[in-house]
């Protein structure tokens, strides 16, 4: 083994800030060759189409131009004469004519300069599953620091369609603490590696928490927000009881028994939203004669998890109830509903976008643009892109460029201001709608900018916003009205500064939000409850881990 | 003990550092398949560091599952009795997909239930790491799927079922010593 793999973010669980035709680029991973419209390149977050964890990078090749993926890295040292295995598995879905996959490496100097040819691991012009492409024991030459790895598209024809994944680079210097034992055997302590910041039982409450979540809040060390990919929390439940109310009916003359088991009205269950809150339910009274008052409980499981919304926290929120399936009779309908664009992201249907839940958040995001000239000429204009998106990723647009707010008159030659403003759109009829569909929405931002030497400058920028799928069938006709919290404002001296324009949301005072949301809801036959505290779960082991922790 | 690092701190508290440290050397969440693998297994493989393979004994695995649907089944209230008398059949669903699972390779296999016949007394979220079989890897596969408890009334035999794509997200965790 030649230690860790050397290459960041290989597992390409972390998206970067590269986004061509609406895909995210992996961070620390950049693309090359031609950029046109002739190849779709990106994560693909299904696993399906992934060798390890749950995403894959996609090369989709549907013109004569080609590109890739490349990581360059860099390690600050000459690595000449150290020895290197490096490799990627590769899926090719589709292939056409003289297309094909190229995977290859390169030395770079420390100036990022190649040194001497680049190298190929392979050509692949037929299609396979996931085959590991590598070379091994390669030396790199005297001189060099970086060494750059890179997959594209090959060829002319099209479409070819393939899939990239686990990436490697092993070898070089090895750095860590090794330590060993009289028998040989050793563990090496790196940098990467977790600390356990805190571990236990804990009992469970018995109430809600004010804001009608429900869990125990563990602190996380510091006072700094911690990104979620640093941390880790394996949480088990410990002791349980379970409420319900059996109802026996004797047979075989008395001699034998049958036993159905049904929600308790002596019970308080909640139903759990996916941002957490919880609302009461009741099962019915059993009252003799009237089926509708009894609700059968399907089944019964345990469950515990971290329960998280945010991308960085100061606390875990640990959570944990009984959870039970019970038989009911849910009226279909409709339900109008406001969407409130929160602090964390969704990825659904394909797309990653800022969540839009139906409960109001209260961590501040901002987006932040900047333009030179900082007078304000034109604008800021802000309209929104309404769009239906379905499992397979393809979308139906409702509406572009709607919705529009216009800044100009009360900004214009001025240095920016700062409010919530809203403008309406009308669905203007019924629109049928999968289960599993959700609604885009796409804000753009425009506005023009000047200096002190009447030169104009033009910024635009958009950012994305996505439900979860809305589990309805139908959404109803209706006006809408759509909010944004735009704040314009210039740094600098007058007419030589920066021009700034940040869109705020996530709060009660700031935020995005969609109003009169009207869709469909289906009836149910059947409702996922849960016990809390003493009457659900009542204790929990845990552990939280923690990586990149210097022990404040 | 006679070797490995010792950590002390100003109380005089004491940490051995020897071979046996565990790294973590990967977690966090990842989404579940919804279909199975090309060899008719089934989870997310998670990658293990290094072109060569590691022994099941330096291998460390917790996973754990963040939410499912419950789906799968189908009840009738059964008619006749007297009234205060509620009373249940439960089947697997008519129609459903259902694999049974090799427990020494990992291998799934359709299973097909009989309408109305095949009764389930409990199904629920089950994550755990499918060995496959082997005993060293260069590769940790995650399983994760909801299992029933049936009655399999066509061949008189009580079995564990899965239903595959009720679980989006899974929490694990990977650790590994002699690295």
């Amino acid at each position: 083994m030649k230690g860790l793999n050397k290459l960041l973010n290989y597992d390409f669980m972390d998206y970067g800030k590269v986004i061509i035709r609406s895909r995210y680029f992996p961070d620390n991973w950049l693309p090359f060759g031609i950029i046109s419209g002739d190849t779709d390149l990106g994560l693909i977050i299904t696993t399906a189409y992934a060798y390890t964890q749950d995403r894959g990078f996609q090369l989709y090749k549907v013109g004569s131009n080609n590109t890739g993926m490349y990581q360059s890295i860099n390690f600050k040292y000459n690595i000449g004469g150290m020895i290197f295995d490096i490799g990627m598995w590769i899926k090719v879905v589709t292939q056409t004519g003289n297309s094909g996959i190229k995977l290859s490496y390169k030395w770079l100097d420390s100036t990022g300069s190649q040194i001497g040819l680049q190298h190929n691991i392979a050509s692949i012009t037929s299609v396979q599953n996931f085959t590991l492409h590598s070379v091994a024991d390669v030396t790199a030459p005297n001189g060099t620091y970086r060494i750059w790895l890179g997959v594209e598209t090959a060829g002319n024809n099209q479409p070819l369609l393939a899939i990239a994944d686990n990436p490697y680079v092993y070898g070089g210097s090895e750095y860590g603490l090794k330590v060993y034992d009289t028998s040989g055997n050793s563990s090496k302590i790196v940098s990467d590696v977790s600390s356990i910041i805190a571990s236990g039982t804990i009992t469970m409450p018995d109430v809600l928490n004010d804001d009608d979540t429900y869990g125990v809040d563990i602190d996380l060390p510091g006072d700094d927000y911690i990104d979620t990919k640093n941390l880790g929390v394996i949480v088990q439940a410990r002791d349980f009881d379970w409420k319900l109310v059996v109802n026996i009916l004797p047979y075989d003359s008395g001699n034998k028994f049958w036993g159905n088991f049904f929600g308790d009205d002596a019970v308080t269950y909640y139903e759990k939203a996916d941002d957490g809150v919880m609302t009461s339910w009741s099962a019915g009274a059993m009252t003799p004669g009237d089926p509708t008052t009894y609700n059968f409980a399907v089944n019964v499981d345990l469950f515990a998890e971290w329960d998280r919304n945010a991308t960085s926290i100061k606390k875990v929120r640990l959570f944990a109830a009984l959870f039970y399936t019970f038989l009911k009779s849910v009226a279909a309908g409709t339900t109008t509903e406001t969407f409130y664009a929160r602090d964390y992201g969704f990825n659904i249907n394909g797309v990653s976008g800022y969540a839009l839940t139906t409960t109001r958040g209260n961590i501040e995001q901002v987006y932040t643009s900047e333009s030179n000239g900082n007078i304000f000429f034109h604008g800021p204009k802000t309209t929104f892109d309404i769009i239906i998106v379905h499992t397979d990723g393809s979308e139906t647009t409702l509406a572009t460029g709607v919705a529009e707010d216009d800044r100009g008159d009360a900004w214009g030659g001025g240095s920016g201001g700062e409010g919530l403003y809203s403008a309406t759109w009308a669905l203007a009829s019924d629109t049928a709608l999968a289960s599993s569909d959700s609604l885009k929405f796409v804000l753009n931002v425009w506005f023009q900018t000047v200096n002190g030497s009447l030169t104009i400058f033009t910024t635009t920028f958009s950012i994305t916003y996505t439900t979860q799928a809305l589990n309805s069938t139908l959404l109803k006709a209706g006006t809408w009205a759509l909010y944004r919290y735009i704040k314009g404002y210039s740094t600098g001296s007058w007419g030589w500064g920066i021009g700034h324009v940040d869109i705020y949301w996530g709060t009660s005072t700031k935020e995005v939000k969609i109003t009169n949301i009207e869709y469909a809801v289906s009836g149910s036959g059947a409702q996922r409850v849960c016990s809390i505290g003493s009457e659900g779960i009542g204790e929990i082991d845990y552990m939280i881990y923690q990586k990149d922790y210097d022990g404040s | 003990m006679t070797y490995g690092l010792r950590v002390k701190d100003t109380l005089g508290n004491v940490c051995v550092i020897t071979p046996d440290v565990k790294n973590i050397i990967s977690s966090g969440t990842v989404k579940a398949p919804t279909v199975l693998r090309p060899d008719s297994t089934y989870g997310v493989n998670i990658e293990l560091p290094g072109t060569t393979v590691h022994a099941v004994a330096d291998i460390g695995v917790l996973v754990t599952v963040r939410g499912y649907t419950p789906s799968g089944y189908q009840t009738a209230s059964v008619s006749g009795l007297k009234v205060g008398e509620r009373a249940f059949a439960r089947w697997l669903y008519s129609g459903g997909i259902f694999f049974t699972r090799n427990g020494s390779t990992g291998v799934m296999t359709s299973f097909a239930e009989t309408a109305y016949h095949d009764t389930f007394y409990n199904f629920h979220p089950i994550a755990f790491w499918d060995k496959l079989g082997e005993t060293t890897f260069n590769r940790v596969r995650l399983f994760a799927g909801v299992v029933y408890y049936i009655y399999d009334a066509s061949h008189s035999d009580y079995k564990e079922i899965y239903n595959l794509g009720l679980i989006e997200f899974i929490d694990y965790v990977v650790y590994l010593k002699n690295m």
